[in-house]
């Protein structure tokens, strides 16, 4: 029987005291496979993650690494490197010194530690850094050494805990393609979770998405269908999914909705309507529901148009070479194909 | 220089003043030309203190002493301040001894650990001595016991407060990322906590170590009279009936300030030679 290569986190139970932190969680990642974990302040994601580096400890539940039940083992025995937000460089070494920590505390010689670091260090543009005091590099170059330093311990599991919140927004695409780049490389294929608050983000880094609410996971799912196919309002909002709308569905499984109608059997009743900004579009009036534009805005990916369709508010794209401006009146089309129904009201809100 | 640095300079200069102005006219009366005596440029007054086997004796047992007692306080200090940084009644009652005098501390020493203290008779009450003067001779001895646990009782507080102060300082974050990459709980205190923790408080160790090397009420109180220690061999040469004698006063106190000097010298250089110093 083959034993799960990677990370397994079985029913993880974590209590502060009469608070809740998780409950029951249950995520597996493959070797070699990214998981981003995204969900609201406190909902436990850092909870979680502490928890499987061995720096919390899990009221229930069970943790493995590689087949290996590791919930009661020390951190250092795990196999699992936690980087905090903030690179945590340890400023009375210098760069070569920290990247060679790992190698050194298990019991390298120092020569052969120095090598490999240098060698990481020159995976991360820094090898003319080497001998330099850490707190003189800059906010990139800090978080570059400490990721070569995560990956001198050849970890199964790697934790990022936010790793580019501290950041701009220029060096933060800088430092996430490089931590790519290295985690794409073959020789070192460990299981990577990694917190973020941040969507794009986590669709730019990850092969799925974790959605953790409450201490619980909501949903887990590649990026494109976690877009497509939120499981909740919650996450659908979590995910900031503007066309998030009301629909009633008809005995005959008809779901109407501000836009458009479409199929969908369950039970009769409120329900949500998820349309992705891309599968509607906004042409001329006549050309489809009738709508009035309320803003728009023009970004580097194109011009968003917001509409008012009989009071809801509806977010989509217009329809080439069509120039638009607030109080315009246009015409709604949408991709039935894009249309997405989840079987709960939308709370305070009337048909 | 910028008019922006004039005015700090001046102040530092005004509250320097009275040491340079002192160190000048120790070096004028070393040399024989300021104090009781004083007459033409000699160097009778060095010779004849860096001559005697006195002098040295003394430098000696005060590097000694105030080497024994620093290393004792800044021991028990870290392991304290390591224990008690989370506990502000912890930290309150570490720091007391700050506010005993120190020749308060020598009399307490005196009081409980002479011959006829209290400790000796506590000692023969509970049996373990045949008479209080059984106990072992720990004031005034050559070794200087009662000195270097005084001493080292009231540097313990100075030391407990910096160390708690560096140690709010550090990182965290850090031994817990530590752990993560392989190290063990001692390993990370020998390797991450330990030296931060020694780079941020060996200043005030060091300030501690020169600041016994100068102490005078405690010898005065506890030490023995061979080896002089050199604060109160300063103090006997510059009362010294012989008015010939008292340049030598300036010329050992001259010695003391070289070792200060010498030792927070080679403390800076050390220090500049670290990686992720802060200069």
């Amino acid at each position: 029987m083959n034993t799960p290569r990677g990370l397994v986190v079985t029913g993880a139970h974590v209590s502060f005291g009469a608070r809740p932190g998780l409950h029951g969680v249950d995520l597996s990642v493959a070797r070699g496979e990214r998981v981003a974990l995204l969900g609201p302040s406190g909902c436990g994601k850092t909870s979680l993650l502490r928890a499987v580096a061995g720096l919390q400890p899990l009221t229930s539940g069970a943790i493995a690494v590689d087949g290996t039940e590791v919930t009661g083992v020390l951190p250092e025995q795990r196999g699992i490197v936690y980087m905090h937000q903030s690179p945590s460089l340890f400023d009375h070494l210098s760069v070569i010194d920290n990247v060679g920590f790992p190698l050194e505390v298990r019991g390298t010689p120092r020569r052969q530690a120095r090598e490999r670091a240098a060698a990481l260090l020159d995976r991360v543009q820094l090898a003319r850094l080497a001998h330099r005091a850490s707190d003189t590099l800059s906010g990139g170059q800090r978080h570059r050494v400490a990721l070569a330093r995560a990956l001198a311990a050849n970890p199964a599991v790697l934790l990022l805990d936010e790793p580019f919140a501290a950041l701009d927004p220029e060096l933060r695409a800088e430092v996430r393609e490089t931590v790519l780049d290295l985690l794409g490389t073959a020789e070192w294929a460990p299981a990577v979770v990694v917190v973020t608050h941040d969507v794009d983000e986590a669709a730019a880094m990850a092969h799925r998405v974790a959605i953790l609410l409450d201490g619980r996971l909501a949903q887990v799912a590649s990026p494109e269908h976690l877009l497509n196919a939120p499981v909740s309002v919650a996450v659908a909002r979590l995910l900031g999914l503007p066309n998030v709308l009301t629909g009633i569905r008809a005995a005959d499984g008809r779901v109407s909705f501000a836009l458009d109608r479409c199929d969908a059997r369950g039970a009769v009743g409120q329900v949500a309507v998820v349309v992705r900004v891309n599968a509607v579009r906004f042409g001329p009036p006549g050309a489809g529901t009738p709508a009035r534009v309320v803003s728009v805005q023009h970004r580097l990916a194109g011009t968003i148009v917001r509409v008012d369709v009989a009071g809801e508010q509806v977010t989509g794209i217009p329809a080439p070479g069509l120039s638009l401006a607030a109080g315009d009146r246009v015409g709604v089309l949408v991709d039935p194909g894009a249309v997405h129904v989840l079987d709960e009201a939308l709370g305070g809100r009337d048909v | 220089m910028t008019r922006r640095n004039v005015a700090p300079l001046a102040a530092v200069l005004l509250i320097a003043s009275p040491v340079i102005v002192g160190v000048a006219y120790t070096i004028l009366a070393a040399l024989g030309l300021r104090g009781a005596g004083a007459s033409e440029l000699t160097v009778r007054h060095v010779a004849a203190a860096l001559g005697g086997w006195d002098t040295w004796r003394g430098v000696g047992w005060t590097l000694a002493t105030a080497a024994v007692a620093t290393a004792v306080a800044a021991a028990a200090a870290f392991t304290v301040a390591l224990r008690v940084q989370q506990s502000p009644l912890g930290r309150l009652l570490a720091v007391l001894p700050l506010a005993v005098p120190h020749v308060a501390a020598a009399l307490a020493a005196l009081l409980l650990l002479s011959q006829s203290g209290w400790v000796s008779r506590l000692t023969h009450a509970a049996g373990l001595t045949p008479t209080p003067a059984d106990f072992p001779a720990l004031v005034y001895d050559r070794f200087g016991v009662s000195l270097v646990l005084a001493f080292a009782w009231k540097e313990f507080a100075y030391l407990v407060l910096t160390a708690v102060a560096v140690l709010g300082t550090l990182d965290r974050a850090s031994d817990e990322v530590a752990r993560t990459l392989g190290a063990s709980a001692r390993q990370v205190f020998w390797r991450i906590t330990w030296p931060q923790l020694w780079r941020g408080t060996s200043p005030a160790v060091i300030a501690a170590f020169a600041f016994l090397i100068g102490q005078y009420e405690m010898p005065a109180l506890l030490a023995p009279s061979t080896p002089t220690a050199l604060p109160l061999l300063i103090y006997e040469r510059s009362v010294d009936p012989n008015l010939l004698r008292r340049g030598e006063a300036y010329v050992v106190a001259l010695l003391a300030l070289t070792l200060c000097a010498g030792l927070i010298a080679a403390h800076g250089i050390w220090r500049r030679r670290l990686p992720g110093v802060t200069r």
